[in-house]
């Protein structure tokens, strides 16, 4: 995938199993963020293919990849300013409910029954983040913590096949960071959805991952399970550079 | 403050009884109110709540009075059938002119929108065989049937039920999953589009229903003045109508009311000023945009707890209106 | 020598156009600013030259001296006044806060110097008879406006390239704030940009002045005109406002003198669509590529 002179991922292949929780780490500029973006349709790569449940998915628009039962987070918590918690996680249903502008604008009935199961909905997915207190407030008067959990329960709400999540203990305090393992182990757990994490929080990503991708230049350096990651040496030059170079500073 | 459930009826039921009781004048000028409340609140679903900049709103208000007016004049379209007619019309222009905002957003999309509408404009003036020119056309009285009141009157309760309908679906549409998704895509298109909302979809919509909205205003208004003209449509119409929907309160049904009646009231009174007229005007929309940031609307949410509309706040911040940028293919925003 | 004319009126008038619109994109670049208002700012050069140099009977360079200073004022309070207090404002109040302005001046112009209708004519300052040149025929004031818009151009980029200010106000330009990092003063480097910018557009007007008639509503052609050139060249660059204003005078003039002059008010509006249609980026703008 490359912008411009720019290559940012230049031959990853990553497979995926139903039902596991997959840590994708990487030093800053690995190509993490542009692998996310290419599998949810947000950039399309000059070569290659993205494969989910049997289809190959490159051709489609980011919002038809959304449909097929894929869902994501972003790293700077994109709520919907202009709507309350409530109404954030209700817009999560767009695509499971119908009704153009004329059922809507005449509020025919069976819009309004619509409209009700939704938000019963959404008060549900933010129950199982714990979050239904503040569902009547401004999603930005949360703070930043919140609005990420709010995020995730927006995804939620969709009951996809698979969500990726990109970074989603950044900026949170340690006992949040607990909270987010609980609820991703609870994710997968009780409703069965795979789960990719972009994480820079090396101690959440490998306590929770069943395997870890590694990511530098925008190539795939190491995948396996956490321990042996952790050992790995080209992880290790990676992140903390090598010996010599070290010793420069 | 009583309720929204009081004061709506209440002042329904002054409305219903002004034109037997105001002068002829004021029962136009008030006919003009609902005229352009239909108007701004297009204008609000399209720039409030979709986000979309756009400056096309004063043509299609044109299109739409030329075209109930035209489809009398060439095909004998009587007005109770050119009325929706010129509405639809206008609509599929919309769509058109909506066309580039699915590449286009912030100041290319406006000037695109600007550069259509001074087009029209042009049209309008040098293509007289169609649109007789810049002399304008004059516009028949609709017959309005077995009505006991004067002309005036009945266009005036024909411009209220109209403008109560468009009050009334703008509120639906607000407050339903269409409205949500206009406000998404305003908001963050790249999270709308990751719950499976197809930004160039309800941009489309978006366009298409404020055209619609104005094109059924401009169809009221050809009516309401028995009169179309190229200068009624002009750049100066769309800065009034950009003028009602921020000073009302952008994103807001209560706004777009608001700021309706407050333009309309306000070059009346501003004939007081006479040759500074155009300096009052310029200062008083520079003040309310400098002062009120978030409307007439704000005010009333800040003063009236009641009056909260439950969705959809006014876009605020710089956040919310980025750079002009340019979409191309394969890296979304 | 119908085409040579037309070639000189539309290199004129291009070279108007390019002025305008640099004041335009010189605003836009350091600020994120479009100031609607800008069609005034040209017709009030215009106003005050008349100012000093008819009713005050100031001679010429002096008049164009003081115009131009009380331009660079008018457009640092403009800054102060109307653009700080919105500072945070979105991109709709800004536009309409402009568009308000513009009226206010507008209305300022219209009580002092006339009302609507009334136009008013600005005495031909070089009335040399035309000239003959190699068998073509070249009418002076061409040439004068022509040679005015290159030299203020020619300024600029010197300005830009050597002063410091400029350099300031480039830096600016690019990044607000690594600038207000590195220590520059950005409240300063915002009022002084507005106050060339201003500049541009009113010197615009000044040389235009003695070649036509003023009137209130001059600026607001004049401003489409410069968006169409800026959007051509690309906006926000401003070589590509210069290029942009020439090509836009060229083809209006070619337009009214082959097709009929009732299509010279069409073609700015042609242009700017066919730009955002087919290629937004305009001739020498670049296409943005958004990070998410």
């Amino acid at each position: 995938m490359a912008f411009g002179g720019l290559i940012a991922l230049k031959s990853v292949t990553m497979d995926v199993a139903a039902g596991e929780i997959r840590g994708l780490i990487g030093p800053n500029g690995a190509g993490k963020s542009t692998l996310f973006n290419v599998l949810s349709g947000l950039n399309r790569p000059q070569r290659g293919r993205v494969l989910f449940q049997g289809d190959d998915l490159l051709a489609l628009r980011p919002h038809q990849v959304a449909s097929r039962g894929i869902a994501r987070t972003f790293q700077a918590a994109h709520l919907f300013r202009g709507m309350t918690v409530l109404e954030n996680v209700m817009a999560g249903l767009h695509d499971r409910a119908r009704g153009g502008v004329l059922s809507s604008a005449l509020s025919l009935p069976a819009m309004r029954r619509a409209e009700d199961e939704a938000r019963v909905r959404a008060f549900e997915a933010l129950r199982f983040i714990e979050m239904d207190h503040v569902r009547d407030r401004l999603a930005t008067e949360l703070s930043y913590g919140q609005q990420r959990l709010v995020e995730i329960a927006r995804a939620l709400v969709r009951e996809p096949t698979l969500l990726l999540l990109d970074e989603p203990a950044a900026g949170l305090s340690v006992a949040r960071i607990t909270g987010v393992d609980e609820l991703l182990r609870r994710i997968r757990n009780e409703k069965g959805i795979t789960i990719v994490l972009v994480e820079h929080v090396i101690r959440l990503v490998m306590g929770i991952s069943d395997q870890v991708t590694v990511l530098n230049y925008g190539e795939k350096i190491a995948e396996g399970p956490p321990e042996r990651i952790r050992e790995d040496r080209a992880v290790i030059e990676a992140y903390l550079g090598k010996e010599d170079a070290g010793a420069r500073h | 403050m009583p309720p929204r459930r009081v004061v709506l009826p209440l002042l329904l039921a002054v409305l219903v009884v002004c034109p037997f009781v105001l002068n002829p004048y004021l029962v136009f000028v008030i006919s003009v109110v609902f005229i352009y409340t239909i108007l701004a609140l297009g204008l609000n679903l399209l720039l409030g709540f979709a986000g979309q900049f756009a400056f096309a709103n004063a043509a299609f208000f044109g299109i739409g009075a030329y075209a109930t007016a035209l489809l009398k004049i060439h095909l004998g379209v009587s007005f109770w059938l050119g009325l929706p007619l010129g509405g639809l019309i206008t609509a599929a222009i919309g769509v058109v002119v909506g066309l580039p905002a699915l590449r286009l957003s912030g100041l290319y999309l406006a000037m695109a929108t600007l550069a259509f509408a001074q087009l029209f404009q042009w049209l309008l003036i040098h293509w007289p065989s169609f649109t007789f020119g810049a002399g304008g056309i004059k516009v028949s009285h609709p017959g309005f049937g077995p009505s006991p009141f004067g002309y005036e009157t009945n266009v005036y309760f024909l411009c209220l039920g109209v403008a109560v309908l468009a009050v009334f679906a703008t509120w639906n549409i607000v407050r339903s999953r269409v409205g949500r998704a206009f406000v998404a895509i305003r908001d963050s298109e790249v999270a709308a589009q990751a719950l499976g909302i197809d930004p160039a979809r309800y941009k489309t919509v978006a366009f298409a229903l404020s055209a619609f909205y104005a094109g059924i205003a401009g169809g009221l208004h050809s009516v309401l003045l028995n009169y179309v003209a190229p200068e009624g449509y002009s750049l100066f119409q769309m800065v009034i109508h950009f003028a009602m929907v921020v000073v009302g309160g952008l994103g807001s049904v209560t706004g777009s009311v608001l700021g309706a009646a407050l333009m309309t009231a306000l070059p009346e009174v501003l004939r007081t000023f006479k040759s500074a007229q155009e300096i009052a005007f310029g200062a008083i929309l520079m003040l309310c945009i400098i002062f009120l940031p978030d409307g007439l609307y704000g005010v009333i949410r800040r003063r009236l707890a009641g009056w909260r509309e439950t969705l959809h706040r006014a876009p605020a911040g710089p956040a919310s209106a980025p750079a002009p940028a340019v979409v191309t293919p394969d890296a979304h925003p | 020598m119908f085409f040579f004319h037309l070639l000189t009126s539309g290199l004129s008038n291009g070279g108007l156009y390019a002025l305008v619109a640099l004041g335009l994109i010189t605003i836009y670049r350091a600020t994120l600013v479009v100031n609607f208002a800008h069609g005034e700012v040209f017709m009030l050069g215009a106003f005050f030259g008349y100012m000093f140099h008819v009713t005050l009977a100031l001679p010429y360079p002096a008049s164009l001296a003081l115009a131009v200073a009380s331009s660079l004022l008018l457009g640092m309070a403009t800054e102060r006044i109307a653009y700080r207090p919105l500072v945070r404002a979105s991109t709709v109040s800004l536009v309409l806060a402009s568009v308000g302005f513009s009226f206010v001046l507008k209305g300022f112009a219209r009580v002092t110097w006339g009302g609507k209708g009334d136009y008013i004519p600005f005495p031909p300052i070089f009335s040399f008879p035309p000239l003959q040149v190699a068998g073509l025929i070249i009418v002076p004031q061409n040439l004068v406006i022509l040679g005015g818009a290159l030299a203020f151009m020619a300024v600029l980029w010197a300005f830009f390239r050597y002063t410091k200010l400029g350099k300031m106000m480039r830096a600016t330009a690019e990044n607000q704030r690594a600038a207000a990092l590195v220590g520059i003063r950005i409240e300063r480097v915002f009022a002084v940009t507005w106050g060339i910018g201003t500049c541009l557009g009113a010197v615009a007007g000044l040389l235009m002045a003695p070649v036509t008639l003023l009137y209130p509503d001059m600026g607001a052609t004049l401003l489409i005109q410069a968006f169409a050139s800026a959007i051509l060249g690309g906006f926000g660059s401003m070589p590509g406002a210069i290029l942009g204003g020439f090509i836009v005078g060229l083809v209006e003039s070619f337009v009214g003198g082959y097709l009929g002059s009732q299509y010279i008010t069409a073609a700015p509006f042609v242009i700017i669509l066919a730009v955002l249609v087919v290629r937004p980026a305009g001739l020498l703008g670049t296409r943005a590529v958004v990070k998410v």
